[in-house]
């Protein structure tokens, strides 16, 4: 029997991601594959004040770090929640604040005051971006290598492009995007980071038509199609796991609204090739799982910004799925 | 204070602005069944003589928004997608507990309010409705209870059923229509009854005591005190703390807030102020109308009309039930458009009850479905609905069998004991996490994480006195219903039901651990706590 532990959308959140790799040893998994949405949303600065303290505004809270020791405690729990933390100075916030569009608006549970990125504060939000997955590289080289537990990592549409070059460069870790993988010799893998598209113009969204084009060229690779996995971020349109709160034009959430917002190439796809599995992302609250004909279409939901690992252990025999569980922890 | 360091944000983030607070404090009321709760509450005179409403109400407000309103959004607010209950109680206290929990309120307590409520339709609001439209409520006595009441409840359950199977979408825009119906008919009724002074009340009532040959106001209080055993002279603090039991009804079921997927939670804003607000509101409303209507009878008249509601009376010929629907449309003269405003109202938001029933099983058994703590079918969604249907068809079984009881020994009271069930179980437990949610080693990092975690009171977390509190609330009602003389007859067999059902639910949890370790699946790592360093 071949055990897959499959996680999505961690969203830069460093104790997910440690988790994550503890999560296969713990459930002794011999595959695990973490795809879509890496990076994290924000940045949290630590402003040096006058007085030589520290002072940064996390979740609305104002927090004070007075010693080296509050500083890291401080950096370490901006990792927690996916954001990535940068010590600066009152003069270089001016700055990088002119270079950014000031909002009131909510990332997840965060309501703060919020500078959109642009310039100088796109330059910085790669470099951490790209500090950060350099980081997990050399944790999964540390903790993964020798285990013989397969890593599979990708992208999903939130992800700058220059990710797949860090994954890439991994001795331990596998890409999975825009390829086929055969996992343990048995099940053909076929990944896409891509997306339909979303309200925010993100990194990797094209058309429905182009992405079903995308996920075709992808698909026609299978020798097997029905014995593989699709491992595509976006999950199938329309269905239990695609559900996400219906905004308005201004971007307020509906309290009771849901739209579908899943992809159509995707569920083309599927209904066409008709995999084994589907496994998915993209949408936090709509954890499940739904068949589309003999396809099994799963995602695990994501609570990274509490520092919750949400995933599914899938237990793969005899090219067939048996069974799986849903876990956090 | 220092201002708060302004964060960046990626453009390609999700963005999104805060989600209206009116929105989900207006969700939460949804929940709440207002011209069902006020009904209950105002015929609760009959069994709890000498209530005094004000104090009961507002003991209820403070204890509910210090409480479980808190309870809910700290809890709420620290694991917004999480999914509510099952899981909380999982990862803090015990996933053996936090299935019991699930199993007792999302299998047993959901089944037994489609148990009471789904009959309420029948027995309680067709003859209001009718009365409300001058129409001969006793034209319809056929449907209040045996085969005739069976007939109607069949037809709302298979109603209800098929209002989940259309989806999602189909079911929040019909309880948006159906409930702000039932909200605009209770206000309706409160202005009416807030607008009739005793005396002009008294000269409605006789004026048309003489047209249906019934007794007059004073004959009737005489007669009803004469078959109750008299009427308490004043307030008593038994009865009382009974009348926390329906108030409750209509205070606490705003708790669904914490099930918005995540996306009216703010730190410090939404979700505390949308749980504080609906029960601010709800409960106002009761004082408000509650009041009014006491004033307008007068101490005497709410106990004598509470009672002919429950028992009848024998002089008591008015066509209509002596509800404040009922009233409320004699002093309007039977005007059909309002009468048929408020007599609807009672129905759709009992009928959306017996829906919500629905739709919170079915999503509880998906959940432990997908832990494997339950047979694979658990998790079948049907392609062609949408819905788990099976699920659905599993609990519409089961309910038809229990309001089959319910047509042949209708117990308006058993609705009580439902409450009761769900206030120990869900309400009781989810407190308890709260309580020692600070304290717990395996989520301490939630709990880092939790917005709430700076929240101090003397010294204490938040978390815990509010958890406090919403226990000591728990035990508080628990006690009245167990020293109130109306609820004796049940006292014996629902605390049997309740160790029977928790015992099912935690021996069920043990069947599928043993079921699946045979398959190679250990359950226990659903909720493993996994080492975050």
């Amino acid at each position: 029997m071949i055990k897959i532990l499959y996680v999505a959308d961690v969203h830069g959140s460093n104790t997910c991601y440690k988790k994550f790799l503890n999560a296969l040893k713990l459930y002794k998994v011999d595959v695990g594959i973490m795809m879509g949405d890496l990076c994290g949303k924000m940045i949290n600065p630590i402003v040096e004040q006058t007085d030589g303290t520290y002072l940064a505004t996390i979740m609305g809270s104002n927090i004070v770090a007075k010693t080296e020791e509050e500083l890291a405690n401080l950096e370490k729990e901006i990792a927690t929640t996916g954001n990535y933390s940068f010590r600066t100075s009152r003069e270089e916030m001016e700055v990088l604040k002119k270079e950014g569009k000031s909002i009131q608006g909510r990332i997840d549970e965060r309501a703060a005051s919020i500078s959109l990125s642009d310039g100088k504060i796109d330059d910085l939000f790669k470099k951490l971006v790209l500090e950060r997955m350099n980081y997990w590289m050399e944790l999964a080289e540390e903790r993964i290598s020798g285990s013989g537990i397969d890593v599979y990592m990708g992208a999903g549409n939130d992800d700058i492009m220059q990710v797949d070059d860090i994954i890439r460069q991994s001795s331990t870790v596998k890409h999975a995007d825009d390829n086929k993988v055969v996992i343990r010799d048995e099940f053909e893998m076929i990944s896409s980071s891509w997306s339909n598209p979303t309200p925010w113009d993100t990194e990797r969204e094209c058309p429905e038509e182009e992405f079903e084009e995308k996920l075709e060229a992808l698909a026609s690779q299978l020798e097997n199609p029905e014995k593989s996995i699709f491992n595509f971020h976006v999950p199938p349109y329309d269905t239990l796991i695609d559900q996400a709160p219906k905004l308005s034009e201004d971007l307020v959430p509906s309290t009771d609204e849901t739209i579908a917002a899943g992809s159509k190439a995707v569920s083309n796809i599927i209904k066409k090739y008709q995999p084994l599995l589907g496994l998915h992302g993209h949408i936090h609250e709509s954890r499940g799982i739904v068949k589309i004909g003999k396809t099994s279409c799963i995602n695990p939901g994501s609570e990274y910004s509490e520092g919750i690992l949400r995933g599914v252990l899938l237990m793969m025999n005899k090219g067939k799925m048996k069974d799986f569980m849903f876990i956090s922890g | 204070m220092k201002d708060n360091v302004e964060v960046f944000a990626r453009k390609a983030s999700g963005l999104t602005r805060e989600a209206s607070l009116f929105d989900a404090v207006y969700f939460g009321i949804l929940n709440n069944a207002i011209p069902v709760s006020l009904w209950f509450v105002l015929a609760a005179f009959a069994w709890l003589p000498g209530a005094n409403l004000t104090v009961a109400t507002l003991l209820t407000l403070v204890l509910t928004v210090l409480g479980f309103a808190f309870v809910w959004g700290i809890l709420g607010g620290s694991m917004p997608r999480s999914g509510g209950s099952y899981v909380y109680n999982s990862r803090i206290l015990h996933p053996v507990i936090g299935l019991g929990v699930s199993f007792c309120n999302g299998g047993f307590v959901m089944l037994a309010w489609i148990w009471v409520l789904a009959p309420w339709v029948g027995e309680v609001g067709i003859p209001i409705m009718m009365g409300s439209l001058g129409m001969d409520s006793s034209m319809v006595d056929w449907m209040t209870s045996g085969w005739g009441l069976y007939l109607i409840t069949t037809i709302v359950n298979v109603a209800a059923v098929l209002v989940v199977m259309a989806g999602m979408k189909f079911y929040f825009k019909l309880q948006k229509v159906l409930i702000t119906w039932s909200i605009i008919g209770a206000i309706v009724a409160g202005i009416i009854i807030s607008a009739t002074s005793h005396g002009k009340f008294i000269e409605i009532w006789n004026s048309y005591a003489t047209q249906y040959n019934s007794l007059d106001f004073a004959g009737t209080v005489a007669a009803a005190s004469d078959a109750m055993g008299g009427i308490p002279e004043t307030w008593n603090w038994t009865s009382t703390l009974g009348l926390m039991l329906p108030i409750s009804w209509i205070a606490v079921y705003g708790y669904i807030i914490t099930f918005i997927g995540g996306e009216v939670k703010s730190p410090r804003k939404s979700i505390f102020m949308a749980q504080i607000l609906n029960v601010v509101i709800c409960v106002a409303f009761l004082l408000w109308v509650g009041l009014a209507y006491q004033r307008m009878l007068g101490w005497d008249g709410i106990h004598a009309v509470a009672w002919i509601g429950e028992e009848g009376l024998e002089g008591f010929n008015f066509p209509f039930e002596a509800t404040y629907i009922g009233f409320a449309s004699m002093i309007v003269g039977y005007n059909k458009i309002l009468g048929f405003i408020m007599g609807g109202a009672f129905i759709v938001a009992d009928f959306m009850w017996v829906v919500i029933s629905y739709v919170a099983w079915s999503r509880a058994a998906f959940a432990w479905g997908m832990d494997r703590l339950g047979p694979r079918w658990f998790t079948d969604i049907s392609p062609r609905f949408n819905q788990p249907v099976k699920m659905l068809l599993t609990m519409f079984v089961a309910s038809q069998i229990a309001i089959t009881q319910y047509s042949f020994n209708p117990e308006i009271l058993g609705s009580v004991s439902v409450e009761v069930t769900q206030l120990v179980s869900v309400f009781g437990f989810t407190a308890l996490s709260a309580l020692i949610f600070p304290y717990v080693k395996k989520v301490k990092h939630i709990w880092e994480a939790s917005p709430y975690k700076e929240w101090k009171f003397l010294g204490i977390p938040v978390a815990t006195v509010t958890g406090v509190i919403a226990l000591g609330f728990v035990v508080l009602l628990v006690i009245s219903y167990y020293i109130n003389e109306a609820f004796a007859f049940m006292h014996t067999w629902w605390t049997a039901i309740y160790l029977i059902v928790w015992a099912i639910g935690i021996s069920w949890y043990f069947i599928w651990k043993a079921v699946r370790k045979k398959e190679g699946i250990d359950v226990t790592m659903a909720f493993k706590e996994i080492p975050p360093e």
